[in-house]
């Protein structure tokens, strides 16, 4: 099995992975609560997840791969999940926090504190937009960029499974140079998106990152001073002298990447060239879009479009010679960034960029020779998880291949700097099925959303599941959105083109359009207490009937409120169940079964499987009453047939 | 308020030999209060010796208004 | 002494990555190089600077002989052995032994100079305390008692003459010949035995520092003259090392005076585990550290954040309130000078009502602080569980009874102690237990004890004991009749002085902060029990 986005070795490897379905956020608390001895963190959207699942697995009694228990702090302020981390580390301890956006701004002063006394943790960051104008919770990286000089390590992952393989790195290269890492994942957009990984075996972890065995500054009987005052005597040299230990971060990372690959099968590099060999123009960037941009550059490559993208893998220590190497012999290329600062010279990456290349022209050694630097474009995207586009990606090659003279634009905005998508195509893997979900906040839609992605990642599919949040609570609308395939899912983007539409708020009608993007022959469930095909049918405004008629959709409906009331076995769980009888019908209704050729007994062992794993420490009844309602569900789901849609329709006409 | 001593003093009184320390030209005296101490001093004084408690320091001796040792004399 | 048998993490295996410091090579290379001053211009940026790890106790071979103008000249003959003098010392600069006539002559035979057997042997006196009681119960069994003066660590503040009350101190000019001297005798009585444990009474908390485990500041620190806190530091290690060992002890600094004089380059005056990260996150670093030791199983050893007043009550007002909650073993010394002393005297919140300082400063339109004190001690007390003192480092006793109550309080324990800083509060070298006095009697500074244990409610937790007068508002001197209010203490330090015309009538903002005084008073009495 290969990996989304993650060029793996095809040959036998000790450790090639337990295949799976987890978010960037699951698949790092996997590794730390493996390896880990303790987690101090603050709650913050994204991260806060990583926080509670290691938290999850403290409570009920977890123990690491040594057998020590592991600990869970949660202070009051990020500023103290990083101190309480420098404390833990101090005394020779191996531990971790997980924050975003402000929280790992209020850090900052501890990062330094951190990396100054050579602690070798790693901190995991959901990248999450900061509070200037106004607040957002989703993806940007204005926070890593505000951190970028602290003296940490920065890896940044494009998906889940790097997430979780880059904790295990970052923390063996960090022990290894005595110096912390962050290990970087977009917030939302990863950190919460469901994906098929190969996680890494406890064997593995054992192995490729070792019992921790990090030297003890605190311990009282081999007494020491750290942390001290140094004055104009010795505070310079103690900085500079610090590069000799700088310099071991990169071999580290490096040994600590090919050790992963020889273990694994999974190969990673500082820089990450994609389709490269002759590309005229490349896009060049960090984090989970830049995976949506590999994608896109198939799609022109296959018409005849000389694209490549370079994904910059390693932040700090910044691979200036490989940025250099792999952008050499292009046209030109654009570097997309998430977040944008006007006054700088360019935004933070772009800047180093050219640097790389300004040393590259100038001769520096270590810098391989050029005698010609590209056209450096620069572009904001993504702020905020604004979304980014298959078309948004076009539109940056086609900029660069137009030999546009405007050399900073952004994407996705209507502005005068935005560039303007020539056109927006579905670059889902052939076969896809997707599905976008309205909700209301607080029905377990993202619950449903993630046991049905785990279905189907047990059942051998590739799958790729998240809701989109808001900042809003419970009570509000909700989309949630999942693919299956047969083949790895790489748009990390929202969902244009969608087969299936369940919509669990009848009000989604009116405050939306949920037909939006509905293919040809695509599908809606309608919940609904009705039990007529025609009542179903004439709750649908007209307008929404229009498309259904001429897309030639199918309609489904069934009360999912009263079987989800039937068989909660509490009344606290009947919203839940609500959508796990919604996993029945998408089911039923999508061409799993047909793919899966199997039986519909086999089909519902399977369910039962990973129900057990979801629902199984909450007693067997709640995974029978869960089981119950996937059957219902997939047995009861009515249709509107064809007959009663034009049969109105002509009423109307009449 | 700093006490800082100027001179030790040894006087013989009707009573007896008494000791003190005069600090800050004479603001401030502090009695001494053993009186066997003062008269091993004594004993070393009339050997012409040094009270050997003043060896560490050397501060200046006055025996009966006269100058016994000077500061840093031994 | 109680037996240390506790379970032990052992480490396997030596760490992956080794420690960049060979503390040989330390003190010899770099402290060497910084005693010749040539520190500076002669060590390289080598990676032993790049990790700046310091070793226990280099302060120690630092020297301050040629600093200070004078230095205390010891008169044994008036000595009773009270050991105040070496208690309130900031430096570690004056100290004590006891020692069998034998075992000294014995000693001073290895000495070559006759004048520096008979210098040494006549630091030694017989007192009541410890010749006298010991001859009188066995024949042969009283020991000599001395005081040495360290040249080197001593700046010569005097605290320790103003602390004696039996004449037994006098402060000394230096001359090139007696300095020397003073050298001489120290290195004779350092090479003396340890006062052997008959000497040293336990249920004598004056006699703590007679033992070399209750030495664990070793002076050599770049405090002002009189440093009110660095003795408070000191007494702390005293109470901690004498009960549990310098090996189960580690210190957690905020940043501040306290670690600017004990952490500078390359002097170290403590010789157990110490670090400092940031102003206002100790007591979140000590929450790392002790959940670590927990989970190494050293739960035995004490841990202690130590911050003033800047630290604690105001920037890192909430990460001690968290740590508090935590219900972890860690106790917390505040260094409450009322200012910021570190960045040169701004007011805090724990500065008094109308207290010239800057930030606060006492103009024409404005007279000082116009806010109220922040009663930290206080605050601390509402958290549940939480054992809290309040006291000075003149109150020795009950200082040392709330260190060895927080030590074996089984959770958080605050300790807010008064630390007089001289250049910020107007006050002459020699005056850190003087005025600290005079902050209790004037209530100013209260001293209390609040332990959790001693029942359901505050009255029954409270305890005022060691305040003058615990039931009046002020204290009156018996035999003068001088009442000593908040106004006494202000006349009597630089920072309130603009408060006084020219007639030494106090202001309508120092009336005020009386008012302010009283009514903090008033409160403790009520929750005390005694209004």
């Amino acid at each position: 099995m290969s990996i989304s986005g993650v060029e793996v070795e095809k040959k036998a490897v000790p450790y090639p992975g337990i295949p799976t379905t987890a978010d960037g956020a699951e698949a790092v608390v996997w590794v730390e609560t493996h390896i880990g001895q303790a987690a101090c963190a603050y709650p913050i959207t994204s991260s806060s997840k990583m926080g509670e699942g290691f938290n999850y697995y403290v409570a009920n009694g977890m123990r690491n791969l040594w057998g020590e228990p592991l600990v869970f702090i949660e202070p009051e302020s990020e500023h103290s999940a990083a101190s309480v981390c420098e404390g833990f580390a101090v005394a020779g301890g191996r531990v971790t926090t997980f924050t975003s956006g402000q929280g790992l701004v209020l850090m900052k002063e501890v990062l330094y504190t951190i990396a100054g006394k050579g602690l070798p943790v790693v901190f995991h960051i959901g990248a999450r937009a900061l509070t200037f104008h106004s607040l957002n919770v989703h993806a940007g990286h204005d926070d890593v960029m505000a951190v970028a000089d602290t003296g940490w390590g920065i890896v940044f992952a494009k998906n889940a499974q790097e997430a979780g393989d880059f904790a295990a790195i970052c923390r063996r290269a960090a022990e290894s140079c005595g110096r912390p890492f962050l290990n970087v994942q977009d917030g939302f957009l990863t950190t919460h998106t469901v994906e098929s990984i190969l996680q890494p075996e406890p064997e593995l972890l054992k192995e490729y990152v070792g019992e921790p065995r990090l030297r003890n500054l605190f311990d009282p009987e081999h007494p020491l001073m750290t942390g001290v005052v140094q004055n104009q005597d010795s505070y310079m040299k103690g900085k500079i002298a610090q590069r000799a230990i700088y310099a071991r971060m990169a071999p580290a990372l490096r040994e600590a990447m090919d050790e992963w690959a020889r273990l694994t099968g999974r190969r990673y590099h500082f820089v990450e060239s994609y389709r490269m060999e002759d590309a005229e123009y490349a896009i060049v960037g960090m984090g989970s879009m830049i995976e949506t941009a590999m994608a896109t550059a198939d799609f022109l490559r296959d018409q005849g479009k000389r694209v490549g993208v370079v994904h910059v893998t390693v932040f700090r220590p910044f691979p200036g010679p490989e940025i250099v190497e792999a952008l050499r012999n292009v046209k030109a290329f654009a570097v997309l960034e998430r977040m944008d600062n006007p006054i700088a010279q360019s935004n933070p990456l772009t800047a180093e960029i050219k640097a790389s290349f300004a040393d590259a022209i100038a001769g520096t050694p270590g810098y391989p020779q050029i005698d010609r630097v590209p056209i450096v474009y620069s572009g904001s995207a993504g702020l905020g998880s604004r979304d980014v586009r298959p078309g948004d990606i076009i539109a940056t090659y086609e900029h660069m291949w137009n030999g546009r003279e405007r050399r900073y634009f952004c994407l996705n905005v209507k502005h005068p700097l935005a560039l303007e998508p020539p056109f927006d195509p579905d670059i889902r893997p052939a076969g896809s099925f997707s599905m976008r979900g309205h909700s209301v906040g607080g029905f377990g839609s993202v619950t449903t959303n993630k046991v049905i992605a785990s279905f189907l990642g047990m059942l051998g599919f590739y799958v790729q599941a998240y809701p989109k949040y808001g900042s809003e609570k419970k009570g509000l609308p909700t989309t949630y959105y999942l693919t299956v395939a047969n083949e790895p899912i790489r748009t990390h983007c929202e969902m244009h083109h969608v087969e299936f539409v369940p919509i669990n708020d009848v009000n989604a009608f009116h405050h939306g359009n949920p037909l939006k993007g509905i293919q040809e022959n695509g599908m809606v469930f309608i919940q609904t207490s009705k039990t007529r095909p025609e009542e179903v049918w004439a709750g649908i405004p007209k307008h929404a009937q229009d498309v259904i008629i001429k897309k030639n959709v199918r309609v489904f409906a069934l009360d999912t409120v009263k079987i989800a009331r039937e068989v909660a076995p509490t009344p606290d769980l009947e919203m839940r169940m609500q959508g796990i009888v919604l996993a029945g019908i998408f089911l039923r209704v999508s061409p799993v079964l047909q793919h899966l050729e199997a039986s519909e007994e086999e089909l519902f062992e399977r369910v039962e499987d990973a129900l057990r794993k979801w629902f199984g420490k909450r007693g067997e009844a709640v995974v029978q009453a869960n089981l119950q309602a996937v059957r219902r569900g997939y047995e009861e789901v009515f249709e509107v047939p064809r007959q009663v849609m034009l049969a109105s329709q002509n009423e109307a006409a009449d | 308020m700093p006490k800082i001593l100027d001179y030790i003093e040894y006087v013989k009184t009707e009573d007896g030999w008494i000791s003190r320390k005069v600090h800050d030209d004479g603001d401030f005296i502090m009695d001494r209060r053993d009186p066997e101490a003062i008269l091993e001093d004594i004993s070393y004084i009339e050997r012409g010796q040094r009270p050997p408690w003043t060896l560490l320091g050397l501060p200046r001796i006055i025996v009966n208004g006269k100058v016994f040792r000077e500061r840093d004399e031994i | 002494m109680a037996e240390r048998e506790f379970p032990k993490f052992a480490p396997t295996h030596e760490p992956k990555q080794p420690l960049m410091l060979d503390i040989e090579d330390f003190n010899r290379r770099i402290v060497g190089a910084y005693n010749r001053g040539v520190g500076e211009t002669e060590l390289e940026a080598d990676l032993s600077t790049a990790e700046s790890f310091i070793p226990p106790a280099t302060a120690k071979l630092r020297d301050f002989s040629y600093i200070a103008p004078e230095i205390p000249l010891y008169d044994p003959s008036n000595c009773i052995g009270c050991m105040e003098c070496v208690i309130e010392c900031p430096d570690t600069a004056i100290l004590a032994k006891v020692i069998h006539p034998d075992t000294l002559e014995r000693e001073l035979q290895k000495v070559d100079d006759p004048m520096v057997r008979e210098m040494v042997r006549a630091r030694f006196g017989k007192t009541r305390k410890y010749w006298d009681t010991y001859e009188r119960k066995e024949p042969g069994s009283g020991g000599l008692f001395g005081i040495f003066i360290d040249p080197t660590k001593c700046k010569g503040c005097a605290e320790c003459v103003e602390q004696c009350d039996d004449f037994a101190l006098s402060m000394l000019t230096k001359t090139e010949k007696n300095v020397p001297l003073f050298q001489k005798a120290f290195r004779v009585f350092e090479s003396l035995p340890e006062t052997p444990a008959e000497y040293i009474k336990e249920a004598l908390l004056t006699d703590m520092m007679l033992a070399e485990r209750s030495l664990l500041y070793v002076g050599g620190a770049g405090s002002c003259a009189g440093c009110g806190e660095a003795t408070a530091i000191r007494m702390m290690l005293a109470a901690t090392g004498f009960k549990y060992g310098p090996e189960n002890i580690g210190i957690v600094a905020a940043t501040g005076c306290n670690t600017v004089y004990t952490s500078t380059y390359p002097y170290n005056p403590y010789k157990v585990a110490w670090t400092n990260s940031l102003f206002e996150n100790a007591a979140t670093v000590a929450m790392g550290i002790r959940a670590r030791w927990d989970q190494m199983g050293w739960k035995h050893k004490k841990l202690w954040v130590l911050g003033g007043d800047g630290a604690m009550n105001d920037i890192g007002f909430q990460a001690l309130s968290r740590m508090l909650m935590s219900g972890m073993d860690i106790n917390v010394l505040i260094l409450d000078t009322q200012v910021y002393s570190n960045t040169g005297g701004q007011a805090s919140t724990s500065s008094y009502t109308g207290q010239n300082t800057k930030m606060s400063y006492h103009g024409r339109e404005i007279h000082g602080k116009t806010e109220r004190r922040k009663e930290i001690a206080q605050i601390c007390m509402m958290h549940p569980d939480v054992f809290v003192a309040q006291t000075t480092c003149a109150d020795f006793n009950h200082f040392y009874k709330a260190v060895l109550a927080a030590n074996e309080y089984e959770g958080p324990a605050v300790i807010n102690v008064y630390t007089t800083c001289q250049p910020e509060h107007g006050v002459a070298d020699e005056r850190a237990s003087q005025q600290a006095k005079l902050a209790k009697e004037s209530r100013a500074f209260p001293i209390f004890i609040y332990d959790p244990r001693n029942g359901e409610t505050i009255r029954e937790r409270l305890d005022l004991k060691g305040n003058p007068a615990v039931k009046e508002d002020w204290y009156v001197v018996p035999k003068t009749g001088e009442v000593i209010d908040f106004i006494a203490f202000a006349r009597t330090e630089g920072r309130f002085a603009k408060h006084f015309d020219k007639d030494g009538n106090p202001s309508e903002e120092l009336l005020k902060a009386q008012e302010d005084r009283l009514k903090n008073w008033r409160l403790l009495q009520e929750l005390a029990g005694l209004r």
